[in-house]
Parts: structure tokens; C-alpha cells; sequence
């Protein structure tokens, strides 16, 4: 009898322990800065007071290389990453895990924001920004005007990376429809380049690109909205006639231990009270569809959500079939 | 003779164990670290350029104009920044080496205080000061000598002056090493012997100093081929050196194997031209004996 009471006690203990055991822990990485900050205080901290045995770790920074690298090794660290539209499509299966739309919500999310790899988290943008005292009242409206030294001289700021949506811009001020952008007409878009290349500034990191515009070293710039966003006490306005797309995407690296875990997350961050709470700390517009009309009112009318009517898609498909030949020959046009 | 000798020192130092230099136990922890941070992940990353024994990476770097033109750039860049670097180096550890105590310490202060800034810090502050809204450019439009702004950013320019800032230290401090140990007494007696100064110091000083000048010159040319911020920042596109490609291959490509291919595509490179620099200073040291057996 003694025994068998020493056997369940003994029993009992290692329940409790397997319990303890089944605590996951999830580690998420994200892009650093106040944009992590923000997702902090909007998605990470009220995800661990609704679900205490899920612990979240932060990492920052996200990146797609480290990803690759990770799961190619085999030694996967990471649960949860932020990622931008060059990865997490289909052509980038071998990394990734399927997102589990039995544990997402898939008709939640507004069009193209819910992939097979990837899902939105935010939406972002590349925008028109320009130096407001610099033009008065009457500054460039739209990629035409962009393009148009004449009319607005001065220099002008893009990321120099291929698929920032420059190509796209040029093709747009050179009258092509936004429909009629695919496949990219890259000599086409490159001989509008030239006609501004001597203008083009080329920025390479965000607070780069700040610094360009507050400093009036750059008239005009293409940038992430949120940097547009960051300048603009010192006069920085933003143009919404043409604007490219640009999204946080989250991405479940192929192998991690907490698949499970990391898809309810991808479900609790993507509901419309976390969303509306990160548009109080960040001028990126939600993925939800019905969070859209209930944004915070401090960046109401900055939001790229505000201007989905002007919005340029970009088409990461494309992008992820032709990038590696376009960068080269954009990188072979910056050396001439 | 020689085989008693030998005989005896073996007996004398038995085991397989001790017969190992007792230095060469002193270098195993470093050795053994090289191997498994350095050495394991430098062949690792020949075989990612290499998938499957593959040269395709390689035949692609060769045949792209971008990539060659690209590498050819990084050299020129790099050569004109060590012949500036040095040139600067010498005067600046001279009046170190030679200089009063008070010199001394303004002028070790003056290189070190920046040297433990930030590389990427210090590029920026020399965007502050280079843009055409930038201070020089206030400054001089304001004293009127000019009236629009000079460009000194993004431009080749803007390069070399930022480059030559953050490897000066790599460069005086050797300088200052071989300087410091010259005997001034040397350039006194060639004035005694009538020579004027600047006699004087190419025959005696510059030669006892030209293996400073080597040693600071490798340095900061085999640092400057691996640059990547400062061009990035501070140049025009036109200016791009081959770290960017390869980071660029890696964070934004993704193409691991490109990259890796290119990077050692460089570090042949950078070890052929360490090559050539000690053949060419060997070369040297031979000439320099031959003459003092004269």
C-alpha cells in the first residue's frame, strides 16, 4: 500500500514537472527601434497576459539572411520573424512553414496580405516626401513631378536597393498605368532614371534617408512612411498622389520546435485590438480588414491604409523571379 | 660528431610529449581558437562557394563586367588611400616620436579619441561636416569665399577623406614603433659631416624608417579593401567597393554562394597583394645589406 502511495506521489511529481516542461518559450525578431517597441507594447506583452505559459523572447535584428542561414544549418533559434516583401514566397518553401490557417483566421486579412508563407502584419509604404518650405504651398504631386527637375529642382533621395519600388516610379512617371507595370520594362525604366541621375542622392539605411531631408541636403525623397513621418516637424510633407507598397510580413522558420505556439501568436497579433493599438505608436496601417476603420487618431490621414486607392502594388512575385538579373544590371547602371 | 650529439639530446628529452618546443604549447590555445573560429568557417565558406564542386560562382564573378569592375575599383581606391594614409602617417608620427612630451600627448590623444568612436558614427559626423548643407560648405559660403556649395560628399573625395580619418591610427602607430627606436644622433653626425637636413634624412632617417613605413602601409591597405560603411555613405554610387557587393549578395540576394565566391575572390586578392608587398620589401632589406657591406 505504502508503495503504491510512493508510486503516485512519485507519479504526481513528474506530471507536475512535465507541465512545468510544456511552458514554451517563443522567440520573436523583429526590426529593433520604435517599431519593435511598438509591437512590443501592442502585440508581445498583451499575448503573454492572455496566454501565461507562452513566454516571449525578443531579438531583433530580422533578417532574411540569418533566417536562410539558420534553418540550412539546422540549428533553428528563432520562432517568429518579421520579415519585408522580397521573402516568405512560395519560391522561399524550403525555409519556411506553412502557416496553419486552421489557427489563423484566413478571411480576416484585407487582399494579398495573407500568403501561403507568409501573413501581414502591417502595412507600410514607400512615399513622396519633400521638403514643405522648400516648395511652399506648391510641392511635387506625384512620381511625374519626382522626375520633373525642371519644375522642381533640387536633389532628390531613393534607397538604393533594386526592388525599392524606383523601377516602378520611373515606369509611372514615364506614363505607364500601375496595372501595366508587370513585367518591369527595366531598359525603359532605367533610360528615365538617366534623365535624373545626376539629381539622385541614394540613401541606404532608414536614419539615412532622415537625415537627408531634415538636413534640406535632399529636396525630395522616396522613404519608408514612417521616416517620412519622423521628420515632419521639420517641414517634411508627404505626397499621397503615387505611392509603392511596402508590408511587415511574420514568417514561421521551417524546423522551430514551437510551430504550434508561433501560429496562435500570428493569430492574437493580427486581431483588430492589437492592430488599432500599434497605429497609436506607428503610422503603419493594419492587415485586418476590420481594423482599418477603427485606427487610432494620432497618425489618422498618414496611414498607408488612409490612401489604399493610390497605392502601387508592388509585385513581390516578379521581384522573386527576376531581382538577382535586375540587381545586376542596376548595379551595372550606378557604375556608368 | 653530430650524430653523438644528437643522440644525447634525445635521451635527454624522452617521450613523444616533450619532445614538443615548449613555446609550441604557450600558441596551442590561440592556435586551436583560429582553427575553430577562423580557419573552420573561412573552408566552410569556400565550400558554400563551391556547391557541389561547382565553379559556376566563380565563372560568373570572371564573366560579369560589374563584379571585375567593381574589384578593380576597390583596388584603385584602396591604393590612393594608403599612398594618402602613409603620407600623412609620417610627418604626424615623426613629430610623436620626436617631438616634446606635451606633442606627444596632444598628438595620442588627438588619434586615439576617434579611433574608439564608432566606425559608423565617425562616417556619419563626416556626412555632417561634408554635405553640401554641411559645415565646411556653411562655413566658406558664409566667409564668401565661395557661393555655391563645393561637392565633397558622394564623391570619390568624400571617400578618401573619410577612409584616410579611420585608418591614420593604423597607420602612425607602426610608424611610431620604428621612428621612436631611430638614434637622432645619426642625423646629427651627417650634419656634422656637412650634409644639410634634408640630405641628411633621405640617406639616414628615411631609409632606418622605411620598415615603419611597409608595415604601415600593409595595414591599412589590406583594412581598406574590406571597406564597406564609409564608401556607402560618403561616396557615389560610382564609388561602390566590393564588401557592399558581397553584403549585398548576402542580405539582400540572398545568394550565399555568390557572395562567399566573392569574398574569396578578395581574400586571394588581398593575399596576392600581401605577397607582392613582402617580396617587394624583402627585395628591399637585400639591397639594404648589400649596401652596408660596401
Amino acid at each position: 500500500m505504502r508503495d503504491i502511495l510512493a508510486i503516485t506521489a512519485l507519479a504526481a511529481l513528474f506530471a507536475a514537472t512535465a507541465v512545468n516542461a510544456a511552458d514554451t518559450t517563443l522567440t520573436i525578431s523583429s526590426y529593433g527601434g520604435v517599431y519593435q517597441e511598438a509591437q512590443s507594447k501592442s502585440y508581445f506583452q498583451p499575448f503573454m497576459a492572455a496566454n501565461p505559459e507562452i513566454k516571449i523572447v525578443e531579438d531583433s535584428a530580422s533578417s532574411n539572411a540569418k533566417l536562410k542561414a539558420m534553418v540550412e544549418t539546422g540549428n533553428v533559434t528563432l520562432d517568429l520573424l518579421l520579415t519585408d516583401d522580397s521573402f516568405g514566397l512560395d519560391a522561399d518553401a524550403q525555409w519556411l512553414e506553412p502557416i496553419d490557417y486552421s489557427i489563423v483566421d484566413r478571411s480576416k486579412f484585407i487582399e494579398g496580405a495573407a500568403g501561403a508563407y507568409r501573413v501581414a502584419s502591417d502595412i507600410e509604404g514607400t512615399v513622396l516626401a519633400y521638403n514643405g518650405e522648400e516648395f511652399g504651398g506648391d510641392g511635387p504631386k506625384g512620381f511625374a513631378d519626382f522626375f520633373d527637375t525642371e519644375k522642381f529642382p533640387g536633389a532628390r533621395a531613393v534607397w538604393k536597393y533594386a526592388a525599392s519600388g524606383i523601377f516602378e516610379a520611373a515606369l509611372i512617371a514615364d506614363g505607364v498605368k500601375p496595372d501595366a507595370l508587370y513585367p518591369i520594362d527595366v531598359e525603359r525604366a532605367l533610360k528615365k532614371l538617366d534623365t535624373v541621375k545626376a539629381d539622385l542622392v541614394w540613401w541606404e539605411s532608414g536614419s539615412q534617408s532622415e537625415q537627408l531631408l531634415s538636413s534640406g541636403e535632399a529636396s525630395m525623397a522616396l522613404v519608408w512612411v514612417g521616416r517620412a513621418v519622423n521628420v515632419a516637424e521639420k517641414g517634411i510633407k508627404i505626397d499621397w498622389t503615387n505611392w509603392t507598397s511596402q508590408t511587415g510580413y511574420w514568417v514561421v522558420p521551417k524546423g522551430t520546435k514551437n510551430k504550434e505556439a508561433a501560429m496562435k501568436a500570428i493569430s492574437f497579433f493580427t486581431e483588430p485590438a492589437q492592430q488599432i493599438e500599434f497605429t497609436k505608436y506607428m503610422p503603419y496601417g493594419p492587415s485586418n480588414k476590420n481594423a482599418l476603420g477603427s485606427v487610432d487618431a494620432r497618425f489618422k490621414g498618414s496611414l498607408p491604409t488612409d490612401h489604399l486607392d493610390t497605392r502601387v502594388l508592388m509585385n513581390a512575385d516578379w521581384w522573386a523571379e527576376n531581382g538577382a538579373k535586375v540587381d545586376l544590371r542596376f548595379q551595372e547602371w550606378l557604375l556608368q | 660528431m653530430t650524430v653523438s650529439t644528437n643522440d644525447r639530446r634525445e635521451s635527454v628529452t624522452a617521450g613523444p610529449l616533450s619532445r614538443v618546443s615548449p613555446a609550441f604549447w604557450l600558441i596551442a590555445p590561440s592556435v586551436l581558437f583560429l582553427a575553430l573560429f577562423f580557419l573552420f568557417p573561412l573552408l566552410k565558406l569556400v565550400a558554400i562557394s563551391l556547391p557541389g564542386g561547382s565553379m559556376e560562382y566563380y565563372d560568373q564573378i570572371f564573366t560579369t563586367p560589374v563584379f571585375l569592375r567593381v574589384i578593380g575599383e576597390t583596388f584603385r581606391v584602396s591604393l590612393i588611400v594608403t599612398a594618402v594614409t602613409v603620407a600623412i602617417a609620417y610627418p604626424y608620427a615623426y613629430a610623436m616620436a620626436h617631438g616634446s612630451r606635451a606633442t606627444l600627448l596632444v598628438l595620442t590623444v588627438a588619434l586615439l579619441i576617434p579611433f574608439w568612436v564608432s566606425l559608423l558614427l565617425r562616417s556619419f559626423s563626416w556626412i555632417v561636416l561634408l554635405q553640401n548643407t554641411g559645415l565646411i560648405n556653411d562655413f566658406l559660403i558664409a566667409a564668401g569665399l565661395i557661393d555655391r556649395p563645393v561637392r565633397l560628399i558622394r564623391t570619390p573625395l568624400g571617400v578618401i577623406i573619410g577612409m584616410v580619418h579611420i585608418l591614420l591610427p593604423y597607420a602612425v602607430l607602426p610608424l611610431y614603433t620604428v621612428m621612436k627606436k631611430i638614434d637622432l644622433r645619426l642625423m646629427e653626425a651627417s650634419s656634422i659631416c656637412g650634409a644639410s637636413w634634408l640630405r641628411g634624412f633621405a640617406r639616414i632617417y628615411f631609409p632606418m624608417s622605411l620598415p615603419g613605413v611597409a608595415a604601415s602601409a600593409i595595414l591599412a591597405f589590406t583594412l581598406a579593401l574590406g571597406f564597406y560603411i564609409t564608401p556607402a555613405l560618403l561616396g557615389s554610387p560610382r564609388d561602390m567597393m566590393i564588401a557592399q557587393m558581397i553584403a549585398g549578395q548576402f542580405n539582400e540576394q540572398l545568394n550565399f554562394g555568390l557572395g562567399a565566391a566573392l569574398a574569396v575572390v578578395l581574400m586571394v586578392l588581398t593575399a596576392m597583394a600581401f605577397g607582392l608587398f613582402g617580396a617587394a620589401r624583402t627585395a628591399l632589406q637585400m639591397r639594404g645589406r648589400r649596401k652596408g657591406e660596401i
